[in-house]
């Protein structure tokens, strides 16, 4: 970053401590963003773009006070804190803090020559793929390289920085055969320094998305009403993200809105439930080394063999909570303020094998892919659609069925997991609570009691 | 501003020394405030201010995109250099068009400057109404989660290779609310809002009436049996549902076999009741386009004519692959986005009967709330979704329902719409959908 000078940073912390807040911060974001879309093997979307802002804020209480500018010149910047809302007297200290200046630009983005490489192998194998069958309408694949540098100057003094590099593809396979379509995608991410092409090889992702599309065009509709549910650990680890991870966000707890309230200590699982939150896990979509309010990142036990042992917080919450930090303060961008969110979240394997799991249920329902979904945060009421699923009957695995949901609610199924493997797989994602963040999720493969099947 | 027009000044003129066919140069700037309450205090005040740009490059049937929000002389002869470097990676298409000019139009409304007219405080003060009429309605609210205010002011700069700089604004201003009402062990939430282009359209008893309806009445809930249903849709959930399917009448969608509608102009795919316009020609409401994202003047098309499918919506290039006029649907969300075809207005017919009238049935389910709709397939139109809602029989109340799921598919959906509400309301999803509730003979519910 070259925009902000450390004597504009303290003029600016000392007009926002001016205002009699608790704590102020400055936000400094900045993208590089690389991304093309290739669909029916033609480049499209191919889009290239660079931003940055600031935002200034300042808490007082349980209140929060901000302003946001794409324009970094001090005297707007200067005009805008000016702006803010006081929340008292005027006060008046000289901060004399030196701000040290941030290291930030760790990474390159893509030269135009790789661009190039990367496009023409997009469409190679793209129209491998189209080839492979005439029940494929379909092929569309992304890739993305999104470059952040972020930095927050605290009112105490300090400077945290981060250098961050998002690498992810996606491939979509639209099949048809007479009048069904079906629909199957794959998308793997990292962070870091690996680049996501030589993680996740493509031809290996493809062979699967391409056997999944065939797959479903056989689906059946699914049964429907309350059965015993598998989720396979290379389902992800959507439920656990959505049906329980929200509602352990403190920001939740201080409005009192979660099921979660007042609940530390207390049994809200199954046993066999150990569910961690952890940000330093090397490589995946979710991780970083300072969150989004210079909090350094860590590993959170959420709930321990069952017993609810934490919650994520950021600063405003953990003040307000009286909680340890846990560097869960993140968010999309300048524009907005941070909140707690989650970064990866997994539950954590046991000793059992995905086999012997399957093998214990006569008549249900196996989920080996898990779709979108969507969760009420104060009764714990969820949905989640099925990508791939199958019918368990009499003991064997039968056929797959299609246009399926899961609908329950998260303490009910924490509760009713009866056996945990050992085969969690990270999954990446964006999540939506305000604005959007990369995150991943994992569990082992879990046998859940009873859940209601929605069907079509 | 004179940095803007100083801006394009510089930019068109360094493009128009590039060795390219055309271009387009694409400003916004945007001031925005929010403003949440919580027991009568502020909680949360965030102002913003934001301009950025995009640069679209046309050279041997490429177009090429870059965008920024760097203003200084250095970031955009950068950007110049990248937007034209990175034309020989895209894509060759002999069906690519770039606007050739900008509509000559003016906007006869001029928008709503509450932003800056109304003090604050008085917003702040509206927002403290609202909590106390909530507050007030019901003893078994609660906790009242959220209370917000929002409002935003923006103007849109365009400008393509031989044309004048062109220029609309906009205003948007609303309330929304999320409470928690408790009875009997049981929690639950819920709330509502109104977005309007002027302040003053907003009704803030009403919006409170509503937010307080849509709580306490899912107290007691539970799941009914599965089955083929009666189901109403309350015009809110119309607008969901219109919102998520709305891509299948994208021409885009269609020319890439995305959309079960592909090659059925002319065919019966709704009941004959089911009238379906987009319409950005209206002035002062949220789906308003002076221009849109290329230049095209905002319009009316027909997409659904008594039940027979009458027309897409169009850009430039598909309007020029089916021979057609373009629609005025190519949107840009952000100086950061493409233009795509998206809808304006979205607007559904209204009909005669009041969403009691609909409701007085031998027992029909009054759908209220869905869950999970952006996991829909919107391709094939099939949806599964989970639901909450209000039993009724007769027209009389006999339990609130959750923990449903209703599935189908869309098409089959709008074929099965048997009578629409005249209880017309706009949402502001997916551009703007205007729309009554819907009575729908027959739906499939999965419950106990």
């Amino acid at each position: 970053m070259d925009g902000l000078a450390p004597e504009t940073v303290s003029k600016l912390l000392d007009t926002l401590i001016s205002k009699n807040g608790d704590y102020s911060d400055i936000y400094y974001q900045d993208e590089d963003l690389f991304t093309f879309t290739i669909e029916n093997n033609k480049v499209k979307h191919l889009k290239s773009g660079t931003e940055q802002g600031i935002n200034l804020r300042y808490i007082k209480g349980d209140k929060t006070f901000s302003s946001s500018s794409s324009d970094l010149s001090p005297e707007s910047l200067y005009q805008i804190a000016l702006e803010i809302p006081s929340s008292g007297n005027h006060i008046e200290i000289p901060s004399k803090k030196i701000y040290l200046p941030a290291e930030t630009n760790v990474y390159d983005q893509i030269s135009l020559k790789d661009r190039e490489q990367l496009i023409t192998n997009f469409i190679a194998s793209s129209e491998k793929l189209k080839k492979r069958s005439n029940k494929i309408m379909q092929v569309t694949m992304r890739y993305l390289n999104s470059l952040k540098n972020v930095v927050t100057f605290t009112s105490e003094g300090e400077t945290f920085a981060d250098s961050r590099r998002y690498s992810r593809y996606i491939i979509q396979i639209v099949a048809k055969d007479g009048n069904v379509v079906q629909t199957a995608y794959e998308g793997p991410g990292v962070t870091g320094d690996e680049d996501v092409l030589s993680r996740f090889d493509m031809d290996e992702v493809i062979e699967s998305v391409y056997a999944r599309s065939l797959l479903m065009l056989k689906a059946e509709p699914a049964p429907t009403g309350k059965m015993p549910v598998i989720l396979m650990g290379e389902a992800g680890g959507t439920m656990v993200h959505e049906a329980c991870g929200h509602s352990l966000e403190a920001d939740f707890i201080y409005k009192g809105t979660s099921n979660f309230n007042n609940k530390i200590g207390q049994k809200v699982a199954s046993e066999l439930v150990t569910v961690v939150d952890d940000a330093t896990v090397p490589g995946e979509y979710g991780s970083y080394s300072y969150d989004d309010e210079g909090v350094a990142a860590k590993k959170t036990v959420l709930i321990e063999d069952g017993i609810l042992k934490g919650y994520m917080t950021d600063r405003l919450s953990a003040k307000l909570l009286d909680l340890e930090l846990t560097g869960n303060g993140r968010r999309e961008s300048f524009r907005s303020k941070p909140v707690p969110r989650m970064s990866n979240t997994f539950i954590e394997d046991r000793n059992m094998l995905a086999e012997e799991i399957v093998d214990t249920v006569q008549n249900g329902v196996l989920v080996k892919k898990m779709g979108g979904g969507q969760v009420n945060i104060t009764n714990g009421d969820f949905v989640f659609e099925i990508s791939e699923g199958y019918k368990i009957e009499n003991g064997e695995i039968g056929n797959p069925i299609r246009g399926a949901s899961l609908i329950g609610n998260g303490l009910d199924v924490l509760n009713n997991i009866e056996l945990v493997g050992n085969d969690k797989v990270f999954m990446p994602g964006i999540c939506g609570k305000y604005d959007h963040v990369p995150v991943s999720d994992a569990q082992p493969t879990m046998k859940i009691a009873g859940l209601t099947i929605g069907g079509s | 501003m004179d940095i803007i027009k100083e801006f394009f000044k510089y930019c068109s003129k360094s493009l128009d020394a590039q060795p390219v066919d055309g271009w387009d140069i694409y400003l916004s700037e945007d001031k925005s405030r929010q403003i949440a309450c919580r027991e009568y205090e502020v909680e949360d005040y965030k102002e913003s201010v934001e301009l950025g740009y995009s640069i679209r490059v046309m050279k041997d049937h490429k177009i090429s995109f870059a965008y920024g929000n760097d203003l200084s002389i250095a970031a955009v002869t950068r950007k110049i250099k990248e937007v034209v470097a990175l034309n020989a990676l895209s894509l060759k298409d002999d069906s690519l068009v770039m606007p050739q000019s900008i509509v000559e139009a003016t906007q006869s409304i001029g928008i709503d400057d509450s932003y800056d007219s109304v003090p604050v405080k008085e917003k702040e003060e509206t927002l403290r109404k609202l909590e106390k009429i909530i507050r007030e309605a019901d003893n078994r609210i609660t906790n009242v989660e959220h209370l917000g205010f929002s409002e935003s002011c923006g103007t849109l700069y365009y400008q393509v290779k031989g044309s004048e700089l062109k220029q609309q604004s906009s205003s948007f201003y609303g309330f929304e609310g999320e409470v928690i009402a408790e009875a009997d062990g049981q929690m639950e939430s819920g709330g509502g809002f109104s977005y309007q282009t002027r302040l003053a359209q907003i009704d803030i008893p009403k919006l409170a009436g509503e937010i307080v309806e849509n709580t306490t009445s899912m107290l007691g809930s539970s799941a009914i049996n599965s089955g083929e249903c009666k189901v109403v849709f309350r015009n809110d959930v119309s607008a969901m549902f219109l919102s998520t399917f709305a891509s299948l009448f994208s021409a885009d969608q269609v020319h890439n076999n995305k959309s079960v509608l592909k090659d059925r102009i002319g065919e019966q795919i709704a009941s004959s009741k089911f009238n379906l316009e987009d319409d950005g020609s209206i002035e002062d409401t949220i789906g308003y386009y002076l221009f849109d994202g290329e230049g095209v003047s905002g319009q009316r098309t027909e997409l659904i004519n008594d039940g027979v499918l009458a027309g897409y919506l169009y850009d430039l290039k598909t309007a020029k692959k089916d021979g057609v006029n373009p629609t005025g649907n190519a949107v840009r969300g952000s100086y950061d986005s493409m233009p795509s075809i998206k809808p304006t207005n979205l607007i559904v017919k209204a009909g005669e009967s009041s969403l009691d009238e609909l409701l007085n049935k031998d027992r029909v389910l009054l759908v209220t709330n869905v869950m999970g709709m952006h996991t829909s397939n919107t391709i094939n139109g099939e949806f599964s979704v989970g639901a909450t809602g209000i039993l009724y029989e007769n027209g009389k109340i006999v339990q609130s329902v959750k923990q449903i799921t209703i599935a189908g598919d869309f098409l089959k959906l709008l074929s099965s719409v048997e009578e629409l509400g005249s209880d017309t309301d706009n949402f502001p999803y997916n551009g703007n959908i205007i729309t009554p509730s819907w009575y729908i003979e027959s739906l499939m519910i999965s419950g106990l």
